[in-house]
């Protein structure tokens, strides 16, 4: 396993320079940007997958399975939800684009 | 694959998503932005499946399919009027997933071997569950009252602070025992309980226009539960995005606190102000209002086609001797010829503008859409006024606010769905200067976010708080769906000068339709 504090330092590093990056998001394209983090915010379905996946095989409880399951559509929802919504608004700023 | 293999696709496909979203700070690049930071979510999907040896486990293709029907469903039917509530259910299913990752780690459920740090993957799997559950049940109040469901005005119950203060000193006493206890199923489930309830207090105490910091501080933790589920199960991918998540809800939320010139605890804590006396007061001047707009209105009725055009007529006139005295002021009579222009004015405008004529004069038109915009669905008729505004020769721009609306750019992408240019919306530091030396200002639905109020009437919620200077435009109209205060409960003074505003009341989809037939 890795070890905590590298964990704590990845966590800090991607804070500090998402911080940086995500500042220079016009205000114009907020609500894209929180659709997208709904995304992202997805990723968690990674962890899900492990825990399920891992827990399934190793033969744990029914239990396991079900919150492992629900955390997985849940997780899901928002990858597909959130990256198909933020598509479509995008889509609709660039709309005029080409005729202009 | 190897250990070090695999952190190291993490650690690209980090940068990946940071290349995606800052992509997104440019309309032209942002499509292909948010397609790349899918595309490494889907990536770091597939690896974690393969490095995990989970690929014969068929239970997670069940979760993931109905997960993306799902998804998919609601991402192609959902319209843009709803996009804030949908952004806060979506961050608490964020949230709920991550608690439920954390419940996974802290009973052992599916872990692949006895861990080396077992206090750290009790600790952060736990905290997990909590910001999880506060994130879960938060958002679901917010959506709740952004699609009305439940009362949208702060709810607060007696000793309202003190029950949440106890609530989150519970919660940080269960981190503890859950830490040190081991996996318990009775600490994870007094956790979920004892974290919901939080989620709840905060949440139900937070109203309307507060709705926009609310979200984007939902948004934030949505991510860091993500990253701290991350933690627990050692997922550097989902430590990294997780972070990212974090920090732009984060950044949001500053931005949004600076534009109302609040703090976050003051809206946390003290979201409700006395704030039902104010608006019973003002409830009994706003009535006595409109039926006095209600007989103007019934007056415009009664002209007839030809008065108006008589009345236009006499317009341009007008305007025809003033740009000829003009000329002569500028050629040297000055002192006599002033006087005239000023008589004049004072002695026909009056009675003869109204709204329509003001902006059939008009060459430079500011709109400012607010709430009621949303509310009224009338950005397809804002699109109209700007199109006619414009085929008659007038330079039209949008003036938003930053906390116009319940959510971060909600004015934005609503006037985006309208067709109308991104190039026309402008924020409102790049043009508050210009509302001095335009034609018209035309606001729909806005109301706290131009009130002037704000920066003299001292003690009301919104004082100090940045607002548009429409009061300083030569002519307002407003299409307001009443004249009674916003949100903040503090009157607007505008509506009640005596030159130069025009109130168009009741639906906007309705008076925006009246004004384009008129002008």
């Amino acid at each position: 396993m890795i070890h905590p504090l590298i964990l704590i330092a990845v966590f800090v590093v991607c804070t500090v320079v998402g911080y940086f990056i995500i500042r220079n998001v016009p205000s114009l394209l907020h609500t894209p940007l929180m659709s997208g983090m709904n995304a992202l915010s997805g990723v968690t379905l990674v962890g899900a997958l492990t825990s399920t996946g891992l827990s399934l095989l190793s033969g744990e409880t029914v239990w396991a399975q079900l919150f492992g399951v629900l955390a997985i559509v849940l997780a899901t929802v928002n990858v597909f939800g959130g990256f198909g919504i933020t598509h479509r608004m995008l889509r609709m700023f660039n709309k005029k684009k080409p005729k202009s | 694959m190897t250990f070090s293999v695999q952190i190291i696709c993490s650690v690209l496909l980090s940068i990946a998503v940071m290349a995606g979203i800052s992509m997104m700070s440019r309309v032209k690049t942002a499509v292909a932005g948010n397609l790349l930071s899918a595309m490494a979510m889907l990536l770091g999907v597939v690896l974690t499946v393969w490095s995990n040896g989970i690929v014969s486990a068929w239970t997670i293709y069940v979760g993931i399919i109905i997960g993306a029907l799902i998804g998919s469903l609601m991402a192609s039917r959902a319209q843009m009027i709803q996009m804030p509530q949908l952004v806060a259910l979506f961050n608490g299913l964020g949230g709920g997933a991550s608690a439920l990752v954390g419940l996974m780690t802290y009973m052992g459920w599916g872990m692949a071997a006895t861990t080396d740090y077992p206090l750290f993957v009790r600790f952060t799997a736990i905290l997990a569950i909590a910001v999880g559950m506060i994130t879960l049940v938060g958002s679901l109040v917010a959506a709740g009252k952004l699609h009305r469901l439940i009362n949208q005005r702060p709810v607060v119950y007696p000793c309202h602070s003190a029950i949440t203060l106890t609530l989150l000193v519970l919660t940080l006493a269960m981190i503890v025992a859950g830490t040190l206890v081991g996996s318990s199923l009775v600490v994870a489930i007094a956790t979920v309980l004892v974290t919901s309830a939080f989620g709840y207090m905060f949440a139900i105490r937070v109203g309307g226009a507060d709705m926009p910091i609310t979200i984007s501080l939902l948004n934030s933790l949505s991510g860091v539960a993500g990253a701290i589920a991350g933690m627990a199960i050692g997922d550097i991918f989902l430590v990294a995005v997780g972070g990212i998540v974090g920090a732009s809800g984060l950044l949001l939320t500053q931005i949004m606190c600076r534009a109302m010139n609040r703090s976050l605890i003051s809206i946390l804590l003290a979201g409700a102000l006395n704030k039902s006396v104010e608006v019973k007061k003002t409830a009994d001047g706003a009535s006595t209002q409109f039926s006095a707009t209600d007989d103007f209105e019934k007056l415009l009725e009664q002209l007839n086609d030809m008065e108006v055009k008589q009345l236009l007529d006499a317009i341009e006139a007008l305007t025809k001797e003033v740009s000829a005295l003009r000329e002569q002021l500028a050629q040297g009579g000055q002192a006599v010829v002033s006087t005239d222009r000023s008589e004049q004015a004072s002695a026909d405008q009056p009675k003869q503008k109204t709204a329509a004529s003001v902006l059939a004069e008009a060459k430079d038109v500011i709109i400012v859409p607010g709430y009621g915009m949303a509310l009224a669905q009338a950005q397809h008729m804002v699109k109209q006024l700007a199109d006619k505004l414009e085929m008659r020769g007038a330079r039209v721009r949008f003036a938003i606010h930053p906390v116009a609306g319940r959510m971060p750019g909600h004015m934005n992408v609503l006037l985006a769905e309208a067709d109308i240019p991104y190039e026309k919306l402008f924020e409102m530091e790049a043009i508050n200067d210009d509302f001095k030396s335009t034609d018209a200002v035309v606001v729909i639905g806005a109301n706290d976010v131009l009130n002037p109020a704000a920066r003299n009437a001292e003690g009301t919620p919104i004082y100090g708080m940045p607002v548009l200077s429409v009061d300083e435009a030569p002519e307002v109209i407003v299409c307001n769906y009443d004249l009674k205060p916003g949100y903040a409960g503090v009157e607007n003074p505008l509506y009640k000068r005596e030159k130069g505003v025009y109130l168009c009341l009741g639906d906007a989809k309705q008076t925006l339709m009246q004004l384009i037939n008129e002008i």
